[in-house]
This record gives C-alpha cells, sequence and structure tokens, in this order.
C-alpha cells in the first residue's frame, strides 16, 4: 500500500512493549485506523506530546497489514482546549467511535463531524445538542438512519423504538421506553428549544448505541453521574 | 529439546516481569541457577515476603508493609496543610527529591480513562474524600500528568475538593531544564505562554 500522509486524530493509546504504543487514529482518508508508534523515553522526544487526543495531526502510515506503522506524525494546529463537562463529552465521543466504528473503512462524513463536534464542544451551552448531532452522523455511518415520516402520518401519541424496524405507533403497551410523538417531530425537524425534547432525544439515542454495543458498558457515562 | 518441569516453571514465572521474553527470562533463570544462587533464594524470599505483606497506605495508597507509610507517620507532616496528589508512587519519590514539598501526598494509582475501564472508583477518590473532610488540609496540588487524561483527571478532583472549601492548585507547564525552545513541542510552549508569571525584580 501507498504512503499517504493525511490529517487524523488520536482516539486513543496504549503502552505496548517497553517503547511503543498502539494508537487508535481516526483519520481523514481511511477512516479508523489502528496503528503501532514508537516513542521514545527521553526528554528530547517529543512523539508523546503529538499523541493525545483532540489534537490535529499528519500522519504518515506505512505497512500493509491492518495494524499500520507510524512513519511520521506532525501537528497540524492547535490541541483543542477542552474543559470540564466538555472534555468529558469529548471522551465519550472518542468511546463511541472505538467502541462502535469498523477499522480501515474510510468515512469523510464523519471525520468532518468529529472536527466540528469538537470546536463546538468548546460552546458548553451547547454540549447535549452537540454530542446528539454526533451520535446521528456516527449511527448514519454504521448503516442506522432513522425514519421520521411514520410519525407525522399516525396519530398515537407515543412511538416505541425497535431496532430493525425503527418507530411504531404505541396502540399497545411493550416494556420499553415510549416516546412522545410532539418530541419527535421536533426532533425530526431539529428543533431543540424544548429541553423536553432533548431529553427524549437522549434516551432515544442510549437505547439505540446500547442495542449496538451489546452488553458493553460505557465508561465515560461514569464520569457524569458521579458529578453532583 | 524440553526443559525439566520446574526449571520451565521457573522461565515461565519470570515471563511476567515487564519487557521480559521467552529469551530473556531463560537467561534469567540459567543466570541464577548457574552462578547466583544465592542471590536467587534471596529475590524468592523476598518476592515472597513482598507480595504477601506490602498492601496500600490507609492515608495516601502508596505501598507500605505497615499501616501507615513513611511520610503519613513522619511527625512534620502529620500537620502538614499542603496535600500533593499524584499518580503512581513513582511520581512520589520523584517530588521527595526535589526536597520542596513537605506536605503530603495521596497516590491514585493511575489516572481517569475511560477506554481503558478506569473509572472513578479506581482511584480510590472515597479515601481522598474522607482525609478532605477532615480539613486538616488548606491547599490541595494537583500533580497528575500533563496529559487528556491526567487533565481529566485533576478537573475532577478539583470537582470533588471545591466542596471541601480547600485551595486548589495545579503544578505548572513549561520548557523543560535546559531545553531549547525550537525543540519544544507547539503544545508545550503554549501552555508555558498561557501560564507566564510576572517578573519580579
Amino acid at each position: 500500500m501507498k504512503e499517504t500522509t493525511q490529517l487524523a486524530f488520536v482516539l486513543h493509546s496504549r503502552p505496548y512493549r517497553e517503547s511503543q504504543v498502539l494508537v487508535d487514529l481516526l483519520t481523514e482518508k481511511e477512516g479508523k485506523v489502528a496503528a503501532l508508534s514508537y516513542v521514545g523515553h527521553s526528554v528530547k522526544s517529543s512523539r508523546k506530546a503529538l499523541l493525545q487526543p483532540f489534537l490535529p495531526v499528519n500522519v504518515t502510515l506505512k505497512g500493509q497489514y491492518s495494524l499500520r506503522n507510524l512513519a511520521r506524525i506532525e501537528p497540524a494546529g492547535k490541541s483543542i482546549p477542552l474543559k470540564k463537562s466538555a472534555l468529558f463529552s469529548a471522551f465519550y465521543i472518542n468511546e463511541l467511535l472505538v467502541k462502535l466504528l469498523t477499522e480501515n473503512i474510510p468515512c469523510w462524513a464523519l471525520f468532518e463531524q468529529y472536527q466540528a463536534s469538537l470546536q463546538s464542544l468548546l460552546d458548553e451551552t451547547s454540549l447535549e445538542i452537540t454530542l446528539r448531532k454526533f451520535e446521528l452522523v456516527l449511527l448514519d455511518e454504521l448503516g442506522v438512519s432513522f425514519d421520521f415520516s411514520l410519525i407525522f402520518e399516525h396519530t398515537a401519541s407515543g412511538f416505541y423504538y425497535l431496532p430493525g424496524d425503527g418507530f411504531i405507533p404505541a396502540y399497545t403497551v411493550l416494556k420499553q421506553a415510549c416516546y412522545d410523538q410532539l418530541h419527535l417531530q421536533a426532533i425530526a425537524e431539529q428543533d431543540f428549544s424544548n429541553p423536553a425534547t432533548l431529553t427524549t432525544f437522549k434516551i432515544l439515542m442510549r437505547q439505540v448505541i446500547n442495542h449496538l454495543l451489546g452488553g458493553v458498558p460505557l465508561n465515560s457515562r461514569k464520569l457524569f453521574n458521579k458529578k453532583v | 529439546m524440553k526443559f525439566s518441569p520446574l526449571v520451565q516453571e521457573l522461565i515461565d514465572s519470570l515471563k511476567c516481569l515487564p519487557g521480559v521474553g521467552a529469551k530473556s527470562a531463560q537467561r534469567m533463570a540459567f543466570h541464577l541457577l548457574e552462578r547466583n544462587r544465592k542471590g536467587g533464594s534471596k529475590l524468592s524470599q523476598t518476592l515472597g515476603q513482598a507480595m504477601e505483606h506490602i498492601g496500600h497506605c490507609q492515608q495516601c495508597r502508596n505501598f507500605t508493609e505497615e499501616t501507615l507509610c513513611d511520610i503519613c507517620q513522619s511527625p512534620k507532616r502529620k500537620v502538614a496543610t499542603q496535600l500533593c496528589i499524584v499518580e503512581t508512587p513513582a511520581d512520589v519519590i520523584a517530588i521527595e527529591q526535589t526536597g520542596e514539598f513537605q506536605g503530603r501526598y495521596f497516590v491514585l494509582m493511575g489516572h481517569l480513562s475511560p477506554l481503558d475501564g478506569i473509572g472513578p472508583d479506581d482511584l480510590g477518590l472515597d479515601v481522598l474524600e474522607k482525609q478532605l473532610a477532615t480539613r486538616q488540609f488548606s491547599e490541595v496540588i494537583l500533580a497528575t500528568n500533563p496529559t487528556v487524561e491526567g487533565e481529566a483527571t485533576a478537573h475532577f478532583i478539583a470537582e470533588l475538593a471545591q466542596e471541601h472549601d480547600v485551595e486548589i492548585s495545579r503544578i505548572a507547564h513549561g520548557v523543560p531544564v535546559g531545553g531549547e525552545l525550537e525543540y519544544v513541542d507547539g503544545n508545550t510552549l503554549s501552555h508555558a505562554l498561557s501560564g507566564r508569571k510576572n517578573y519580579n525584580l
């Protein structure tokens, strides 16, 4: 495979042997890629500083197998100064990508959205909307998309969401979360002025994402639960 | 060729050390058996005792075979009003070697890292809260590593400490002594600039 230089973000890195790390990268051209990188322990080595999440970097990947070698890495901009809840939210996004996204499939739209989401996380007031919008694009990439047309056609006040089937009107009682029709309509129209809509959206996303994760817990949620 | 069962077991056991693979483990085993039996038996005794008796200090979570570690037992430090929060026991040693700090420590034994499955519960934050609740400390120094995870940990602890009415500080980021600005990465340099201090004459 040819060497290419491309824009990327480090999602996660973990130590491997004495002086190497295994990094998960979200790249512009190849999607999520796992790569092996040497990091020196000397003071002069700045590789570790570049292998931090939320810093845009230009990477050159080598190798023909699915585990690539990180040949070169250079900063491509300033690190995004996320703080407090925004930082925890960004961890959540990274965890979603690491756990859900398949490797080595190009995903332009998702990469764009990832960049945009990190930028908009800087605005602490709209964290939830940013996260939900990102989740929508991620689900789209994973082949799960919502068909909202049914919600406008039926007159039921509530709807269930079934993985695979989509929304079904709540004429019969099922043992799971029921979503308000008006809220779902607002979601379809991307109108998030009502806080209750966002709550419904969150519960809906949780149901879908939990289903996709298949029982694997998301640890970044714990960072939020503990807070007073 | 196969080794006798005990030799093989020795080699396999040595492989649990970090950075030691099959070949190195074999070399170590043969060295101990052939040239250094005394050292080997001393190692086995110490290792056995250490594994059995060493636990965590009840106050700072550092490794110790007693209930309280040396630092927590020191009379001078018992009345200290500064608490320094670090990630690993190695960080305690590093700070102790500077001789700058006379307060007490709290060792997290890691940092928050959702992707590795390390959450707030794994860092002994309940022990930390109990210590803060004693109202002994007037300042909490967050000395976690300057990585994204370290930053997140610092923030999480800062939020926890805030409720206990203490001053919270974070160690400074900057250019290493003897370093050259030219070779420092941009991230460090921008931290160093934004956190610059007044030059007092």
